[in-house]
């Protein structure tokens, strides 16, 4: 137990660069952290605040027909199924192929000990994220249907057994997609399209949701009897909260904990086969020299940062994800139209609204894809290289965007002709449709770039830590978001002549924005970039 | 060929990890630098290669000051750092070929020296694979393929034979000694002090970052072993 504590220990000093905070002299790293600390209060409010204003609207859904009930057992579906599909990739990095494998291995530690850890951790990451949906629930619950002391309490103790299970689950599937992948060529390649698709099913049950919001009576109970069909746990779950059933919380903890061990000497058992597979890469060892390819510095430079995108399957799902779901989300409105979704949805004169707002609605796909937020901190302890060769920073910097707008731009450029067709709009509204989620690209890749210069991290062993938890990319995914929902809602408080006028001179302004800062990269970024240490 | 002026460099808590350093090392020079742990010969090598930012003094290569045009430093330079953390999401061809790229190194010149160098070397049959199924040795050999397929006219080295086979660390005395020949310069730091007894022509001593001896390899041991003056140094200066 005790070893299981040091290990633990030093992952979570590892974490958002607490170990730095708590023992760095240096007042610089002392007060990143806390702008780090302070981003993280944000985030959390912020999102406290999106959670309840949703509880709120599905509770009095539910309880105008009757059902609240039904609230406690689908925010605890909610939570175990954001669970599932975040663990998925985090399988890897995590649990197979992490950087310090040879140094914890070679200690005198059980295997089993080095699972439950690594696992422990990926719970603490996701025990938070789950009291933070099915707490707030919980209480807005209550409000609708008064509770006892002891509802909270049962609460609180069910909440923090939620996560165990579809982590496990996701685990399970993470490594079976790397399983499966490694057996092919080009396995990360597979790896990326399992991962999406296995993603992109569990993101479309979420679509669900503002369904129940807007007509309760159809799918409520359809949905519900679904969920207790596929996941049992949340009946127990629900029986063990609403009627404060003590057998069905004692059977749900049991479940919980008996599932967990079996997984820890079940994975500990084949921790060793499944790191070596995972990190064994072919090695043919019979190459003959053939003709070489010659590329220019920039089509080199670009090429050797597209490889490096392609080779990390978190960062790709990480970035490219959204671009997906703007693809998705055009489809979808090319094939069942506009009007069947003000049908489905109850939302009058969808249709209009959405002509005048769609390049701003896939601006907020494309500022969820910023690949540049961590593009520098992955060239990791290799940073030497780009500093050693003779090549301008602002060229290095132009192939680092370059690779962010490859991304973006083909599939938002796909989206765009999509929704132009769907929607049916005219010259000028086409002509912003493809404009200004472009101008938003640039600059998206742009702060991303920008950010990581000033907050570095060469030293992570696990790619999470700056794919997903680092400074530079919360800000631009979450400032991101924050900015094109902003702006999304301004255009539509304006009249309905203004929005498109609006829509221009947002265009415009980002134009601007996007020569200021390529200016800033080339003068201040380069400076930065001459100081950075690996 | 590179000059090294009055170069200091502190670190966070104004701790002064190299102080006052000057060096004079000429075209067709093998140059040992030598010290113990934390003497700040790395720091030094980084600073020469235009990997380590500094402000106090300057460093010249061929005459260029790296703090002014450290492009056209890097194109007539190569450096090889202590552990060489390659890119292992690439093979080692493409390793080479983005060196060849980002040097301007034409198809057929490329060709040929890839080929020799990574004979000589024992790499060639590994070339086709990743770098993370690389040995330590193995991107050491690779590192130095990357090095000197641009034919730089200084080779910077840090700590160059460590992880290197027997074979493969002869091949490299031999590369650098056919190098200095043609009139390159090699200035390399290592803890093995008979490989700077037997392959450089001057060597220089440092502890604390303070340049405690330089000169020729001969001058500064006379007639005791390098082992025995470096000790001696170490403990009285």
């Amino acid at each position: 137990m005790n070893k299981l504590w040091i290990l633990l220990k030093v992952q979570i000093l590892g974490l958002f660069g607490i170990s730095k905070f708590l023992h760095s002299k240096d007042k610089k790293e002392r007060s990143k952290f806390i702008r780090f600390f302070l981003l993280f209060i944000f985030v959390f409010f912020s999102l406290l605040y999106t959670i309840v204003m949703y509880d709120y609207a599905i509770i009095s859904s539910l309880n105008s027909i009757g059902l609240p009930q039904l609230m406690p057992a689908l925010m605890m579906a909610v939570a175990s199924l954001i669970t599932l599909v975040t663990t998925i990739y985090k399988a890897n990095g995590l649990l197979i192929g992490f950087k310090d494998f040879d140094m914890t291995m070679a200690m005198p530690i059980k295997t089993s000990t080095v699972v439950a850890s690594r696992l422990l951790l990926l719970y603490l990451m996701n025990a938070g994220f789950c009291l933070l949906i099915t707490l707030p629930s919980g209480i807005i619950y209550s409000l609708f249907v008064p509770q006892s002391p002891l509802f909270f309490v049962y609460l609180t103790l069910l909440t923090l057994f939620v996560p165990l299970v579809p982590m496990l689950i996701g685990t399970a599937l993470g490594l079976l997609i790397s399983a499966v992948s490694s057996r092919f060529r080009h396995a990360n390649v597979v790896n990326i399209i399992l991962a999406l698709i296995l993603t992109l099913a569990g993101m479309s049950l979420s679509f669900a949701f503002p369904t129940i919001i807007t007509n309760p009576q159809a799918f409520s109970k359809v949905l519900m009897n679904s969920v207790y069909r596929i996941y049992p746990l949340t009946g127990i779950y629900t029986r063990a909260l609403c009627q404060t059933d003590t057998l069905s919380l004692l059977l749900f903890v049991f479940i919980s904990i008996i599932l967990f061990a079996c997984f820890v000497f079940l994975i500990g058992k084949y921790f060793k086969y499944l790191n070596t597979v995972y990190t064994t890469t072919r090695a043919r060892s019979n190459y003959r020299m053939k003709s070489l390819e010659v590329s220019s510095v920039i089509a080199a430079l670009y090429k050797r940062e597209l490889r490096r995108y392609f080779a990390s399957i978190i960062y790709v799902l990480n970035t490219a994800f959204g671009m997906v779901m703007a693809v998705i989300m055009g489809v979808a409105l090319l094939v069942f139209k506009p009007a069947q979704f003000e049908t489905i949805l109850e939302i009058p004169g969808f249709a209009d609204i959405i002509v005048t707002l769609a390049p701003m609605v896939l601006v907020t796909f494309v500022c969820l894809s910023c690949t540049t937020s961590s593009s520098i901190s992955l060239d990791g302890r290799s940073f030497w290289i780009l500093k050693s060769l003779p090549v301008k920073a602002e060229t290095i910097f132009l192939s680092k965007i370059m690779v962010n707008l490859t991304i973006t731009l083909p599939l938002s450029l796909i989206s765009s002709v999509l929704l132009s067709i769907a929607l049916k709009m005219n010259f000028i509204q086409v002509v912003f449709m493809l404009l200004t989620p472009a101008v938003f690209a640039v600059l998206t890749a742009e702060v991303g770039l920008f950010l990581n210069l000033m907050y570095p991290n060469f030293s992570w062993t696990n790619e999470t830590a700056v794919v997903k938890q680092s400074m530079p990319t919360l800000i631009t995914t979450l400032g991101g978001m924050g900015v094109s929902v902003a702006l999304l809602v301004g255009l539509t408080k304006l009249p309905q002549s203004f929005q498109l006028p609006g829509l221009v001179a947002i265009t415009v302004i980002v134009a601007v924005a996007d020569l200021i800062l390529y200016r800033l990269l080339k003068t201040k970024g380069v400076i930065i970039f001459r100081k950075l240490q690996c | 060929m590179l000059k090294i002026e009055n170069f200091s460099k502190s670190y966070k808590g104004g701790k002064k990890a190299v102080d006052d350093l000057n060096l004079h090392i000429k075209a067709g020079d093998i140059f040992g630098f030598i010290g113990h742990n934390g003497a700040g010969k790395t720091t030094t090598i980084r600073a020469i290669a235009g990997v380590l930012d500094f402000e106090e003094g300057d460093i010249l290569v061929d005459g260029i000051s790296i703090r002014r045009d450290p492009v056209a430093c890097k194109q007539i330079l190569a450096y090889i750092p202590d552990n060489p953390d390659l890119y292992d999401y690439l093979t080692g061809i493409k390793y080479l070929g983005f060196i060849g790229d980002i040097y301007g190194i034409g198809k057929e010149e490329r060709e040929a020296d890839i080929k020799k160098y990574s004979d000589m070397l024992g790499l060639t049959d590994n070339l086709g694979d990743l770098i993370s199924s690389y040995s330590h040795g193995m991107k050491q050999k690779l590192a130095v393929i990357s090095a000197l397929i641009h034919h730089p006219k200084l080779l910077i080295l840090d700590e160059p034979f460590v992880g290197l086979d027997p074979k493969a660390s002869h091949t490299l005395k031999e590369i650098i000694r056919e190098m200095c020949a043609q009139g390159c310069s090699v200035f390399f730091s290592t803890h093995v002090l008979e490989v700077v007894e037997k392959l450089c022509n001057k060597i220089a001593i440092i502890k604390g970052g303070k340049l405690i001896s330089c000169g020729d390899t001969d001058k500064v041991k006379g007639d005791k072993s390098l082992e025995d003056v470096f000790m001696e140094l170490i403990d009285h200066e």
